[in-house]
């Protein structure tokens, strides 16, 4: 799926998340991020954890207001939008949770789970039969089937409590789904059921996913472009093979080449990147300053001194190097 | 679910059994009896220990209490001669019940409900002034408030009847003095209960659905905070029912509280032994409720272990 000529979805700009800890403290959790996503096409989010990939995707999702900066829906800023659209924008874009053990109201039956978003959006709207129709659909869509339905949340696994979560998501007929970490919970070997599940089902509605993960390979086998996210900041934003083929910010080429290949004649021969020294803490991060000057191994007094933004490094690939842009990595 | 029942009910009478035992020998090993005051002779004593059977061994009398409790029968009151325990229990027991449900619901309804304001506007000002009223409930004891509320409004401010429980007006001073340490310690639980759901994953699941906050506060985070108070509702319902010896003496109630404390004064054997197992009894089948009411209330307790209930 290559998006160029395609309706744009999402108009993320300049956003910015900040959390006041207390008069002194800020924590930036989200910094200056802008991002234009496309319908039907897939993004992945990556980042070490406390990046803010995920208070991103919350914001999005209108969990969070944003500091500053804006997304634009369908043209609409959602900050800005009145309680019916923030209604029909609460339908559209659906969100599935990182921890599906924590993430289903423990009280309540599958089928209270998926009605109620139902009910809430006037799906069948009083038609029960229909409803409980449509919710033993979604249940065989996702892979569990109809005698489940009047199970509680705690009887079953977590590859299948996160199957409910895509049913419930599904259940309000989104347009777009923002997925935080779903499969970070789960075994391996569930992970690409998930996974799976969520392509077909991309295909089957087309649907526009926003996939949040500190897991390279995985958002590599999803995603059509990547957004790579260092404290705060989006570094690198490229289609996915051209990122993990040619990654330009160092940054990117340290995740890359962190990513375990199995072959271990490949793994032995390349070389690896290691970046000094842990993420420096989010809170009261300097403005005039390249985020990863502090670690960064080609760092030059220079790039303590300003920001650099997100600027086109190859063909539809961003990057916010100064070196990059001087060329002077291979990149 | 019959099993678990029935499992329940045979720990219950096991319960009251022990508890028969251990207070009875318990009260025989307490110094002195209920005829050694001055105003008794050597002779007089020894005569009334005949007739209240105190003259033989202990574990007689204990085979023979338990034997008349078997039928019912609580004994006669050493100090308020003549009348029958179980008629002592009867005639005082609907003033404190009738006084300790009103405080029982008042509690239940205002602490519940300001510990969700309080958790709603955390570290706003109502969240504050729930503080407050919290240290006030629970710091001042009953009889400071008790006799506080009385003076102030019902003397100072003649607007209530000072004393007494004939009409509702009557039961209002005493119903919030009796309900303030709980409300109090309700609203506290329940603050703290519902910040922990107000931040867990499946409340931001139900914002992610797009409800409406009411829905989201009321099908999802009230319910789940409920069941940490269900644990600490069964004592406190027992004691608020059982009368308070406190509020009932300053506002001239023929309740139950009184004999607790006279019973232990004038070491009223059967008295004591009747108000301790009333109060036992009492507790264990609110408590056996309560356990009933955590499976209605919890889908995940699932009594007695049968996957289908």
């Amino acid at each position: 799926m290559s998006g160029e000529k395609k309706e744009v979805l999402f108009e993320i700009q300049n956003l910015c998340r900040y959390f006041t800890l207390d008069k002194h403290n800020t924590l930036k959790a989200v910094n200056n991020v802008s991002l234009t996503i496309h319908k039907g096409e897939t993004v992945g989010i990556v980042g070490e954890s406390g990046c803010g990939k995920t208070t991103l995707g919350r914001t999005i999702k209108r969990l969070y207001t944003a500091t500053s900066g804006k997304v634009l829906y369908k043209g609409q800023d959602i900050f800005a939008m009145n309680k019916e659209q923030a209604h029909k924008y609460a339908k559209e874009v659906q969100m599935i949770f990182q921890d599906p053990y924590s993430s289903l109201d423990p009280r309540m039956t599958v089928r209270e789970i998926i009605r109620e978003g139902m009910l809430n959006h006037d799906i069948h709207k009083g038609d029960r039969a229909a409803q409980d129709q449509f919710i033993d659909r979604l249940l065989l869509m996702v892979g569990l089937n109809r005698e489940h339905a009047d199970r509680f949340p705690h009887e079953f696994s977590g590859g299948q409590r996160q199957r409910i979560g895509i049913a419930r998501a599904l259940a309000v007929r989104p347009e777009v789904i923002i997925c935080d970490e779903p499969t970070s919970a789960l075994d391996v070997s569930i992970q690409a059921q998930v996974i799976n599940l969520l392509k077909n089902l991309q295909e089957e509605f087309g649907l526009t996913l926003i996939f949040i993960s500190h897991n390279l390979s995985l958002v590599k086998y999803i995603s059509d472009r990547v957004g790579v996210m260092y404290l705060g900041s989006m570094v690198e934003l490229a289609p996915s093979d051209n990122l993990y083929e040619m990654p330009a910010h160092p940054y990117t080429q340290a995740l890359i080449s962190a990513i375990p290949i199995p072959d271990p004649v490949v793994q032995k021969s390349r070389k690896i990147i290691e970046l000094k020294g842990d993420i420096p803490s989010p809170i009261n991060t300097p403005d005039d300053a390249c985020s990863f000057a502090s670690r960064c191994p080609y760092a030059t007094p220079a790039c303590s001194k300003h920001a650099p933004k997100l600027e086109l490094v190859g063909e539809n690939h961003y990057a916010t190097c100064d070196r990059v842009l001087k060329g002077e990595t291979a990149v | 679910m019959a099993k678990y029942i029935v499992k329940r009910l045979i720990i219950s009478v096991l319960t009251i059994l022990v508890l028969c035992t251990v207070v009875f020998f318990a009260i025989k090993f307490i110094p002195g009896d209920p005829f050694s005051g001055p105003e008794y002779t050597e002779q007089m004593r020894q005569q009334l220990h005949e007739l209240y059977g105190y003259d033989k061994p202990v574990w007689q009398q204990y085979l023979s209490y338990m034997g008349n409790l078997l039928h019912g029968d609580l004994g006669i009151s050493v100090y308020y001669r003549g009348r029958a325990v179980v008629d002592i229990i009867a005639g005082a027991f609907p003033q404190s019940l009738d006084l300790g449900l009103r405080a029982l619901i008042t509690a239940t309804v205002v602490g519940i409900g300001l510990g969700i304001l309080a958790a709603l506007n955390r570290k706003k000002p109502l969240d504050y002034i729930s503080i407050i009223i919290a240290i006030i409930g629970i710091s001042i004891p009953s009889f400071v408030v008790a006799s506080l509320l009385q003076y102030v409004l019902a003397i100072v401010f003649p607007i209530f009847p000072v004393a007494r429980y004939t009409s509702f007006a009557h039961t209002i001073l005493p119903t919030i003095a009796l309900a303030l340490p709980t409300i109090a310690r309700f609203s506290r639980f329940m603050r703290t209960s519902m910040l922990e759901v107000i931040d867990s994953d499946f409340v931001k699941t139900a914002r992610s659905k797009g409800l409406k906050k009411r829905q989201i506060i009321f099908s999802h985070e009230v319910r789940n905070s409920l069941l940490p108070l269900l644990s600490i509702l069964g004592p406190t319902t027992a004691s608020l029912l059982m009368g308070s010896f406190v509020v009932e003496s300053i506002f001239a109630i023929p309740g139950l509280g009184n004999y607790f404390v006279e019973s232990i004064n004038t070491q009223d054997y059967s008295l004591i032994m009747g108000l301790t197992i009333f109060y036992g009894v009492f507790l264990v089948t609110i408590n056996f409720v309560i356990d009933i009411l955590y499976g209605v209330v919890d889908p995940r307790i699932r009594l007695g272990g049968n996957k289908n209930g």
